[in-house]
């Protein structure tokens, strides 16, 4: 589904990101690990074709994101760690914005838009305009914009933060139920918690470059992801 | 603290020509400098040859009767409305609708050093328009009478004086603004949106027509209208002999002007934290399925740039006087059309061969003047990631931006072309030219304005009106599409005038229309090229 063959990306004389792989099949739920800056959100945007490709490859279900970004976008959701949305607009604008762009039919849109802010607890806010609203609700609408048009790969950068316990739950449980349908999912997470319980696989990148990757099991062996993360930090300090 | 928030705000206003949006760093000196100094001195020459121009009439009848103060009197009054009226909608963003307020709340810091930096950028941006307002106006006034030590002190006095006072009136202005939106519902919040907007500019319109015939009253009347002031209005009277150099009535302005302004300041401290912090989510309509609509992708990208468009009252204010001017015309023209006829045809020597010529520049003119296009990209800020993000190609996102100013413009501009053409009875070829011509012109002035945007946009504002006033991008924009219909009308006047062609209006029709064909063409193939490629690279 997500193939990310030898991918660098440089910052003038800094290198956010080194030389990274990562595959990831149909079905798998794929979480992305690291510390602030390690080049976490540099490889997701690329992934989603926000920023260029100077060296490597991205191809979402085959097809390369720099040769045909139209084509890929059109296979993914994505939602950014800081969900900067059309102010505006109300919630259900922006979620009929969507829907329009990725040519969900009214009746299906309808459907699956009140099922998912009923499971957030945003329906009553739909009507409001985006500007009353706060972080998580924000996020919440994030959230119910990538799953309108059920896309194959969910692309998501710290998906759980400003996010209160219901939803962060709820979004747990779309994740599992996406990636059991035959969707799949990549995200990055600092909380390991999360990542260790959620994930079929991770990867982690320490200063722009993967250290480990595989199945939780494979990652973390017989310790926690926590201790093997902090390890492996600390040999790169 | 308040130096240090006064430093801050002020380097958000000077971050786009200081600081590279790309890596980050600080420009060239020298590139800043020398685009900095360009950027204002086309600015400030503007602004002082037409207030010199103006001053220059008002004066010589108001010496003759020894009505110096009426001529400071009102060219301060000039000042103070144009500083006024351009700052009032600066300080609604800028004051009480910033971005970082809740970042600066958060942090120990007095309210009224946020009030202070807040207003210093105010106070900038009125005290700037004022004096170079004022400084023609003075200079004229140093031309015609005796220079003493008081008056020098009275002028300086003055400038500093007009000043405050436009930053007294954009305050409580701006906070008249404010709280008339904020007592409003979300629902009806569009709607008083659009109403300040609109009256706004019915108020800059109404001001602009009557400028000129106030000032041939003046002239045709000023010893009449000296002694009407002097007996009806006696405080004006003052005001003026204390600006023209009676320093003891100056104490007395200088004593109520710092008064004032300290009470308002006073009053502002104690109002502001409540306003800023009121909860601003008002009632809203229930959501029932019936809102849930679908639309094709180019309405639905056309929908997302109209709400842009009308949820910001200084996009509208500043970026569409082309339609409004037209609107204007319009009516004045149903009224008055045979009138303004008449004096056309007087301007141009009855030589009705101009007229088709005149037509399409006048409307070509003012389509211009709409620059709807040039701060969109810089409008998109912090949610460029949604369409970066989502299946939509860049010309896609370039061509619904050129749909929205060709929309807004294309409507009044039909108007109006018919007005013209019935009102100078035109024949068909000709009104089938002048509506092709001024059909095809909106497209290039859209282009024009998204292209320049593209080269430069202001992607990190926290306020709006960061990117919609009269910035670079958007008198570029007008000054360009000005030009290219002014230079061509001129040019065929000419050739009209020295070929003594009986039929050369028709050709030039056709030659204007290839012209525009071509640079319409031209300006659309930039667009898809260069215009995607820096959209991409954002």
């Amino acid at each position: 589904m997500l193939q990310i063959n030898n991918l660098t990306k440089v910052y003038g004389e800094k290198v956010a990101v080194n030389d990274l792989s990562i595959h990831i099949k149909p079905g798998e739920l794929y979480g992305f690990i690291g510390h602030n800056g390690a080049g976490k959100t540099t490889t997701i945007k690329s992934c989603c074709g926000i920023i260029d490709v100077e060296k490597g490859e991205i191809k979402i279900d085959g097809v390369s994101v720099k040769d045909n970004p139209i084509e890929c976008k059109k296979k993914i959701a994505y939602i950014p760690d800081n969900p900067d949305l059309y102010e505006y607009m109300t919630g259900i604008q922006f979620l009929n914005f969507i829907a329009d762009i990725f040519g969900v039919d009214k009746q299906t849109r309808s459907e699956r838009i009140v099922k998912y802010a009923d499971m957030f607890g945003i329906t009553d806010s739909l009507s409001e305009l985006l500007s009353g609203y706060s972080h998580g609700m924000k996020q919440k609408l994030a959230i119910i914009s990538a799953w309108v048009h059920e896309p194959k790969l969910i692309i998501m950068d710290e998906p759980f933060v400003g996010l209160d316990p219901k939803a962060t739950f709820t979004l747990k449980e779309m994740m599992r139920e996406h990636c059991n349908k035959g969707g799949s999912i990549f995200f990055s997470t600092h909380v390991l918690d999360v990542a260790e319980k959620l994930c079929d696989k991770v990867a982690i990148i320490i200063k722009g470059n993967l250290v480990k990757c595989g199945t939780v099991e494979e990652v973390k062996g017989d310790d926690s992801l926590e201790s093997v993360f902090l390890e492996m930090e600390g040999n790169n300090d | 603290m308040t130096r240090i928030l006064i430093k801050s705000q002020l380097l958000q206003f000077l971050s786009s020509s200081l600081i590279d949006k790309k890596s980050g760093k600080r420009k060239s000196q020298i590139r800043t400098i020398i685009i900095n100094i360009l950027t204002v001195s086309i600015g400030i020459l503007a602004i002082y040859f037409a207030v010199l121009k103006i001053s220059k009439e008002l004066i010589l009848p108001l010496h003759e009767q020894h009505l110096e103060w009426l001529y400071l009197l009102m060219i301060s009054f000039l000042a103070i409305i144009v500083g006024t009226m351009i700052s009032i909608f600066n300080t609604h963003e800028v004051v009480f609708a910033p971005k970082d307020n809740d970042l600066l709340l958060a942090l120990p810091v007095p309210v009224r050093s946020i009030i202070a930096s807040r207003l210093s950028y105010i106070y900038i941006i009125g005290g700037t328009i004022s004096t170079l307002i004022m400084i023609p106006g003075l200079r004229v006034y140093y031309d015609n009478v005796y220079i003493s030590i008081g008056s020098i002190v009275a002028a300086v006095s003055l400038v500093i004086i007009v000043s405050i006072v436009v930053l007294m009136l954009a305050t409580v202005g701006g906070w008249v603004c404010a709280a008339f939106m904020s007592r409003n519902s979300n629902k009806s919040k569009k709607m008083t949106n659009a109403l300040m907007t609109i009256g706004s500019m019915a108020v800059y319109y109404y001001l602009f027509v009557k400028i000129t015939g106030i000032l041939g009253q003046v002239m045709d009347n000023a010893g009449e209208l000296g002694e009407k002031v002097k007996s009806s209005n006696h405080l004006t009277y003052l005001i003026g002999k204390a600006i023209s150099g009676d320093i003891r009535l100056l104490m007395v302005v200088w004593i109520v002007v710092i008064a004032c302004s300290l009470l308002l300041f006073f009053i502002f401290e104690k109002k502001y934290l409540g306003y800023i912090t009121r909860q601003k989510a008002g009632e809203a309509k229930a959501f029932d399925v019936g809102q849930i609509r679908a639309k094709s992708l180019a309405n639905t990208l056309l929908f997302k740039e109209f709400k842009r468009y009308l949820s910001c009252a200084s996009y509208i204010l500043n970026c569409s006087f082309g339609t409004v001017f037209m609107m204007v015309l319009s009516v004045l023209m149903l009224f008055k059309g045979n009138d303004i006829f008449k004096l056309i045809e007087l301007m141009i020597d009855s030589n009705m061969n101009f007229v088709p010529i005149l037509n399409i520049s006048l409307i070509c003119i003012m389509i211009s003047l709409n620059t709807i296009t040039a701060p969109s990209i810089s409008l998109e800020g912090s949610n460029l990631w949604i369409l970066q993000s989502l299946p939509i190609s860049e010309w896609t996102i370039i061509k619904t931006k050129i749909r929205l100013h060709y929309f807004i413009t294309i409507v009044p501009v039909l108007l109006f072309d018919a007005e013209l053409l019935v009102l100078s009875r035109q024949d068909l070829f000709v009104s089938v030219m002048t509506v092709l011509i001024t059909m095809l012109y909106p497209l290039f002035t859209a282009g024009l304005g998204l292209f320049i945007n593209l080269l430069k946009p202001k992607l990190n504002w926290t306020s709006e009106s960061a990117v919609t006033r009269l910035n670079m991008g958007i008198i570029a924009t007008m000054a360009l599409g000005v030009a290219i219909p002014l230079i061509i009308m001129i040019e065929s006047m000419k050739i009209i005038d020295s070929f003594q062609i009986e039929n050369a209006t028709k050709p030039l029709m056709v030659s204007y229309c290839i012209f525009e064909i071509l640079a319409v063409a031209g300006m659309m193939l930039l667009l898809k090229t260069l215009g995607v490629k820096k959209l991409r690279r954002f």
